[in-house]
């Protein structure tokens, strides 16, 4: 069981019919096993573009948020339920994890190329792929003085 | 015999040994002979010879092998090396914006990702715009595709809402120059 956010866009009717369709939403997810913890609301807004769904064409939405916790098994089959949904458009469903913040890379980015640790690695895949005739024989085995002397 | 030049060696370890009731042998405090060292050094080479505890002479008489005082001057000589501490004159790191404030990037939060797209395109800045490490940038492509999909930011333009935002960088400013 994982907790999960479900973003739908719900048509522009009177409270009465949004109220039953984000409600059908719920009890869809209860069928596969799951609990509903959070509703959001972001109320009703005019859409970034037009979008034609089901034969009609919208421009205003009421945009909802449903925070619930259910078997990542149960996932696929509630989007499918909102699919089928004429009222409900652009469901979207994220799992919820705390954010991990990891070490900025910036400053090893901007350094010159051929000290860049990405470019370094592009270097070294290079030579890996080098035909054999081409590629540099392994170093010569050490002596008791160091170095090679020839 | 020695005995002079061993006076100020001893006189000095018999003062700080003043007022105890301590007959030494070869039993030592580390400093009080440290303290003795730092004035002479012909004294430890004589030590060898120099009777031990228990003489009616002089009953507050310090006595050591030269073993031990090869020991002690290896314990104050190691006290004596650098401290291992962070590099002080190290330059702060480069960090990207978004990184050096901890902010987190979600396809919500429409205005952020709006910050980093063109108002004359509607398109994403590049890297070399945006000053941001690569895994930002990465971040904020997904994000920004996210929210195209959920239908909470427009795809081809920049809300007319979000157009007076505070600029995060000056897109006529590249890291790297581009021919707009």
């Amino acid at each position: 069981m994982a907790l999960y956010e479900l973003c739908i866009i719900v048509k522009n009717m009177p409270k009465a019919s949004t109220v039953s369709a984000v409600k059908r939403i719920a009890d869809s997810i209860l069928d596969e096993g799951g609990y509903v913890s959070k509703f959001e609301s972001l109320g009703t807004q005019e859409l970034p573009f037009k979008l034609s769904i089901h034969g009609q064409i919208h421009t205003k939405g009421n945009y909802f948020l449903i925070n619930f916790v259910a078997p990542p098994t149960a996932v696929s089959e509630i989007l499918d339920t909102c699919r089928r949904e004429i009222d409900v458009f652009r469901p979207g469903v994220t799992k919820i994890e705390p954010q991990q913040h990891s070490q900025c890379t910036l400053h090893e980015e901007i350094q010159f190329p051929s000290f860049r640790p990405e470019v370094l690695k592009m270097i070294q895949e290079a030579k890996s792929r080098l035909p054999k005739h081409l590629k540099k024989k392994g170093e010569l085995k050490k002596t008791v003085i160091g170095y090679n002397p020839f | 015999m020695a005995m002079a030049s061993n006076v100020r060696f001893f006189g000095s370890a018999r003062i700080y040994y003043r007022g105890r009731n301590v007959f030494l042998g070869n039993h030592l405090n580390a400093a009080g002979v440290a303290k003795a060292l730092c004035s002479t050094s012909t004294g430890i080479n004589n030590t060898n010879n120099i009777s031990s505890e228990g003489s009616p002479d002089a009953p507050g008489l310090v006595t050591w092998k030269s073993s031990k005082a090869e020991q002690i001057l290896v314990e104050k000589s190691e006290k004596d090396m650098p401290i291992e501490m962070p590099n002080p004159y190290e330059r702060e790191k480069v960090c990207c914006i978004l990184c050096k404030y901890n902010i987190n990037l979600n396809f919500k939060n429409v205005r952020l990702l709006s910050q980093f797209v063109s108002p004359y395109t509607g398109k994403l800045y590049g890297r070399n715009i945006t000053r941001l490490c690569r895994r930002q940038q990465e971040e904020l492509e997904q994000q920004i595709r996210k929210s195209i999909a959920a239908g909470y930011m427009a795809a081809k333009m920049k809300s007319l809402d979000f157009l007076k935002d505070p600029k995060l960088f000056d897109p006529s400013n590249p890291v790297r120059p581009h021919n707009y």
